[in-house]
């Protein structure tokens, strides 16, 4: 930088408006790395100079938000490990920061950032059956996120709902509330979820001064396998049923499109219509008692 | 109350104190649940962070309107930025009306910062550079969010950890000003003037003195963390003996008690661990000061967020496949 320039710099800073100020220390904190000419907008000491002061808040910013990214996808964290999620998470923040009051939107776009920057099996050159596993991550933070999602959600639970009490005759009029989600992933996430679940509760524990004796170790990688996931709250508990394929196939027409031609519905899953019929009243008042799914008029 | 404009509300923040009270996390939902009544838990009221409250439909909520039929709850932003140069978000605000008119907080406060500028939110409370232009920006602000909520706003002082070479008012002085022209009101964090008189080098006490007394309504208490040539407003710990000396002085100097919240926000101890802290300060007010010392923390994180998120917990008996 010439003198010229760094003096130009000065005369800027000290005549800033309230705007450059602030878009001043906004980049400070969002490029993470201090300004040559920092001591011109903001006053240091020697023991706690101005450099350090920035680093407060560009520290802060980073490992601030990182924490509820763990937070929000906690399995996702174990399974990628500390260095990784870090990565994944900070490349995230950098490439979307939040434009939202709420820190819950934070992890609104994550699993598909992960999907759109998962490179191709060619890209990561390995063996087939270990390539598929590049996929897992953005699943996984897809299931996490229905899951956040759901906590939140307008429920159901001061509704009066009323249960199947006859028979349905015909194709009934679904719904999904706000607080269910179809998630279909390529892995037993169902099971490695319940895993992470322990795995953290015991090192909470072990935080807390327990025991350390029978502390587990980091779950296993999940095991390939096709699942459709429900998430669902039911009394305000946030919750996961796995689907068969005749249901996820009815859940996901109706969460894409709003209806459900059960005609198609009987025909794909290879099931007679009449069959279909008789599985529903099996499966519906159980799923709507739970709040899984609404039947809004028969 | 009526600012400088003329303007009058109905809804201004009773100087009664409200008591003793502590913010309310999710890791103390399913304690609450148990032990929801005053006689149980040992507090007067309650302080939810508005933004965790906004747009949600869950058990965070219904609890929240459960524990005001038998509390007073106030409701504490985070996101206002109210000195931004980026316009108010209108959105924010008018779902911040539509809550308090369902909830009834006794008031809404936030804080006197910024947090992001060009619609990114940074969630950190970033310090207002102290300017003639600044306190003219921020006033106009304070008006429009008052004239839309409908009531005076309750603005608190951040923890800094830098200030603008530009600055022309002291904090102490911006904050009066703002007080004279706006007819807000104010939370003074006793722990932010301790931890900003450390960072910046200037006297809390002398803080105090400037602040208009009678405009506080509510006082935030807290622990900071020690980082030898700083310190960090972690929320992490018990309030030191310097932060007990600053409340008690500002009891004193204001002549009547001030609504008092504890706040804890990483390393949250058991409900009850949480109210035997907040009880010290009935103590210090009566002079016995608890004697502790900051702890020395280098890589000490400001103010954690994380631990408003709730997270969910797997039911493990409803695990099996529907048949």
């Amino acid at each position: 930088m010439t003198k010229n320039h760094k003096a130009k710099e000065a005369l800027q800073s000290a005549q800033a408006t309230l705007q450059q100020q602030q878009q001043w220390l906004f980049r400070q904190i969002l490029q993470g790395r201090p300004d040559v000419n920092s001591s011109q907008w903001i006053n240091g000491s020697q023991t706690f100079p101005v450099e350090q002061r920035l680093s407060v808040y560009q520290a802060g910013y980073r490992l601030r938000l990182l924490e509820c990214m763990q937070v929000e996808f906690p399995a996702l964290h174990v399974y990628l490990g500390d260095d990784v999620f870090r990565m994944f998470a900070l490349g995230y923040l950098q490439q979307m920061p939040s434009r939202h009051y709420s820190l819950y939107e934070l992890g609104v776009h994550f699993a598909a950032f992960l999907r759109d920057t998962r490179p191709t099996p060619e890209q990561a050159n390995m063996p087939e059956q270990m390539a598929l596993y590049l996929a897992l991550p953005e699943q996984l933070a897809q299931l996490e996120r229905a899951q956040a999602t759901s906590i939140r959600a307008q429920g159901q639970e001061n509704l009066a709902l009323g249960g199947l009490g006859f028979q349905i005759m015909t194709w009934p009029n679904l719904s999904l509330p706000e607080t269910s989600q179809l998630v279909e992933v390529d892995f037993d996430l169902l099971t490695y979820l319940q895993q992470v679940e322990s795995y953290l509760a015991q090192q909470d524990n072990s935080d807390d001064g327990a025991s350390p004796e029978g502390k587990r170790s980091k779950p296993d990688k999940p095991a390939l396998e096709s699942q459709a996931l429900l998430v669902f709250r039911e009394h305000y508990r946030v919750n996961i049923v796995r689907l068969e394929p005749w249901q996820a196939s009815i859940i996901k027409a109706f969460q894409t499109t709003g209806e459900v031609n059960w005609v198609a519905i009987a025909s794909l899953c290879g099931i007679p219509e009449h069959e279909l019929l008789m599985r529903l009243n099996l499966w519906l008042p159980e799923a709507m008692r739970r709040n899984q799914v609404s039947v809004n008029q028969i | 109350m009526a600012n400088e404009k003329g303007v009058a509300f109905d809804n201004v923040a009773t100087q009664e104190s409200l008591g003793y009270g502590v913010g309310l996390r999710s890791c103390h939902f399913a304690w609450l649940e148990r032990n929801l009544l005053p006689a149980q838990t040992g507090v007067d009221f309650f302080e939810a962070i508005t933004e965790n409250i906004l747009d949600h439909g869950g058990y965070a909520l219904q609890l929240l309107f459960k524990l005001r039929e038998h509390y007073p709850i106030v409701l504490h932003g985070v996101s206002l930025s109210i000195g931004s140069t980026d316009p108010l978000n209108l959105d924010y605000l008018n779902k911040v009306k539509a809550l308090s008119q369902a909830l009834q907080p006794e008031w809404i406060s936030d804080h006197l910062c910024w947090t992001g500028v060009m619609g990114v939110n940074t969630h950190d409370l970033l310090p207002m550079p102290l300017t003639h232009e600044s306190l003219e920006h921020v006033v106009h602000k304070v008006h429009q969010a008052q004239e839309i909520l409908g009531r005076p706003m309750v603005l608190e002082n951040p923890s800094s950890y830098l200030e603008f070479a530009q600055n022309d008012y002291s904090e102490w002085d911006f904050l009066s000003e703002l007080v004279k022209q706006t007819g807000c009101q104010l939370l003074l964090d006793l722990n932010n003037i301790y931890v900003s008189g450390f960072n910046l080098g200037f006297d809390p006490y002398e803080y105090l003195a400037g602040i208009p007394l009678q405009s506080v309504v509510q006082c935030h208490l807290a622990g900071p963390s020690d980082c030898g040539t700083h310190m960090i407003d972690t929320h992490d710990q018990p309030v030191p003996t310097p932060v007990w000396q600053l409340y008690e002085a500002f009891i004193k100097a204001r002549g009547s008690h001030v609504t008092t919240l504890l706040e804890w926000d990483a390393n949250i101890p058991s409900f009850p661990e949480l109210v035997a802290e907040l009880n010290l300060a009935k103590e210090a007010l009566q002079g016995r000061i608890p004697q502790r010392v900051c702890t020395q923390d280098s890589d000490a994180l400001s103010t954690s967020i994380a631990a408003h998120l709730e997270r969910s917990h797997l039911d493990v008996v409803n695990r099996e496949a529907v048949k």
